[in-house]
């Protein structure tokens, strides 16, 4: 084969591009992704990399929130074929999220797909502002909750869910969820304000 | 509903997520109990206070940037990886397995997608390379051939005209060219002044091209007539200023100096203006050919093969070598690929334009050339 004919059939090789992807549907963007066409994953990150980032931040705060949000994304590449579009793709993505969150926190760096090579492959992490008072001692004290606890609270008050769509994340029951989120707000108000114990029965 | 269950079922409740029976039974129990109700606002602090801490915590976080690019990239390569051989038309699967094969047979393991699309981009640039070059080389021809038709000692108008239009495009083919030597006679100063709308106008071109046009409150000056007009368009218009090298218009006034004056200074100035050709072809061929509709009907022609000869000009069909840039690719780290594929994206963008360009040159070389044979052959 001649190189000319080689390169023909490389062209012919590569996805090719169709309609803009800008405007669709999830189901279009699903099948999209599926098909290897860049502007499909392109579209799915515009519009979910912010979000996930900010849940990746809230999670594993500023060392591990831009590899954790690029593991999400490579491990739904990876699970796409499993995606039954039951859940929304929004959903779906940030329970793979949690699941790479667990990994990360067991630092046993299985989570990662795609080795970075050196240094310079590291991405750099823009801090959030610094915070002070009572709002700092409450969030140190976050830090230190088991993190399906944790995992909890984000999910409710970072990114709005209900307990119904956490449970779904999280695969547990709704009143497992809600037990959490108690148990998660009782913890800090011990630790935060002591004095308060007083009067609780 | 007791104490317990109602401390437990608050935080739901003021979440919004209480429903039915025991949204009802909690909301009687508050109604009963005094100790549970004055823990609905410690409850309330509490939810607003871990809220805040969160949300202060991620105040002005930015994503990094460039993250996302290199994301998609990664996401890319990962899903071909993945679904390209079972998930993809037969067609395609083909494809995959002969850029295996070729890539066995060249020697090398199976390039990655990305290899691919990067080998496939250098091989492209490559050839619009070799293309551009090919356009050039395929200008000079022309333009000897143009050199040749022109024998030492002819001054005729058409000859002079091939000569200065040769060194026109010369120039635009080769930046380092010298400018030629300037003609022994400078061609004629042009002073014209007019009033227009009720303002006292002044244009003068100099014999090296130079132009100063003098309106009210302010003096422009420009190389070359084409200068003026394209940097002061608006002044030009304002003010009714027209014209092109050695030929001006103020109004209703203008001067020009002769054929040979507007040769010389589009000579020096580097132009060229089609119109001059043509008047200069007019000339020689009133001299060559005295039946004036005979003359004419050559005239026209030649205008029309010169036309075509300028436009049909087809880019050269080169092939991409692509087993070479995979050769070289397979080199590559994946940070020097990365670079490799921002690179050629853009250099692809200033070649495209590039080829455009030396085709529409390539054009005017081809059209001289049929002017070329067309004033030579009455000689």
């Amino acid at each position: 084969m001649s190189t000319g004919e080689a390169a023909a059939v490389l062209e012919t090789a590569l996805p090719t591009v169709m309609e803009p992807v800008s405007s669709a549907n999830e189901a279009d963007l699903v099948a999209g992704c599926r098909a290897g066409r860049r502007e499909a994953f392109d579209e799915v990150v515009r519009r979910h990399y912010d979000r996930l980032y900010r849940l990746a931040y809230a999670m594993a705060g500023p060392s591990g929130a831009a590899d954790l949000t690029q593991e999400t994304f490579l491990a739904a590449v990876k699970a796409l074929p499993g995606f039954r579009g039951e859940s929304s793709l929004s959903t779906w993505l940030i329970s793979i999220l949690r699941n790479q969150y667990t990994l990360w926190l067991r630092g046993q760096r299985k989570w990662r797909n795609v080795p970075l090579e050196g240094e310079a492959a590291r991405l750099p992490t823009p801090e959030a502002k610094p915070m002070e008072g009572m709002l700092k001692e409450i969030f140190e004290k976050m830090k230190e909750l088991p993190e399906e606890l944790r995992t909890s609270l984000v999910l409710f008050y970072v990114e709005g869910l209900k307990y119904a769509e956490i449970a779904e994340v999280m695969e547990v029951p709704v009143g497992t969820v809600r037990s959490r989120l108690f148990e998660a707000r009782e913890r800090l108000k011990r630790r935060v304000a002591p004095g308060a114990e007083r009067s609780a029965p | 509903m007791k104490c317990p269950d109602a401390r437990e079922a608050l935080d739901p409740w003021l979440d919004g997520e209480l429903e039915g029976e025991e949204r009802a039974a909690l909301e009687i129990h508050l109604a009963r109990c005094g100790d549970c109700t004055r823990q609905i606002d410690e409850r309330r602090t509490l939810g607003a206070d871990v809220r805040d801490a969160l949300r202060r915590s991620l105040e002005g976080l930015e994503p990094p940037a460039g993250a996302r690019t290199r994301l998609v990239d990664e996401m890319v390569v990962l899903s071909r990886k993945r679904f390209l051989l079972p998930a993809r038309v037969a067609a395609a699967a083909v494809a995959v397995v002969t850029i295996g094969l070729v890539a066995y047979a060249l020697g090398f393991s199976r390039p990655t997608p990305q290899q691919v699309e990067v080998a496939l981009r250098l091989g492209e640039r490559e050839a619009r390379e070799v293309q551009i070059r090919r356009l050039r080389e395929g200008a000079r021809q022309d333009l000897r051939f143009v050199r040749d038709a022109l024998e030492p000692d002819r001054v005729d108008p058409a000859a002079a005209a091939l000569a200065v239009a040769a060194s026109h495009v010369e120039r635009a083919l080769d930046p380092h060219v010298p400018p030629p030597a300037a003609p022994a006679a400078p061609a004629g100063r042009l002073i014209v002044s007019g009033v227009v709308n009720g303002s006292p106008v002044e244009l003068v071109q100099s014999a090296d091209g130079h132009v100063r046009l003098a309106v009210p409150g302010r003096t422009l000056e420009a190389p070359s007539m084409a200068d003026l007009l394209r940097r002061h368009a608006d002044v030009c218009r304002a003010y009714a200023v027209e014209g092109g090298e050695g030929h001006v218009r103020v109004g209703d006034q203008s001067a020009a100096v002769d054929l040979r004056g507007r040769l010389d200074l589009l000579w020096r100035t580097g132009r060229w203006e089609e119109g001059v050709q043509w008047e200069a072809a007019r000339a020689w061929m009133e001299a060559v050919v005295p039946d004036a509709q005979e003359a004419e009907r050559r005239l026209k022609e030649l205008q029309e093969r010169v036309a075509r000869a300028a436009q049909s000009v087809p880019v050269p069909a080169v092939k991409p070598d692509v087993s070479a840039a995979l050769r070289h690719v397979k080199r590559m780290t994946r940070e020097e690929l990365e670079e490799a594929r921002g690179r050629v994206d853009q250099e692809m963008r200033r070649l495209e334009e590039q080829l455009r360009e030396m085709q529409e040159w390539r054009g005017r070389a081809q059209g001289l050339r049929a002017f070329a044979e067309g004033v030579r052959k009455r000689n």
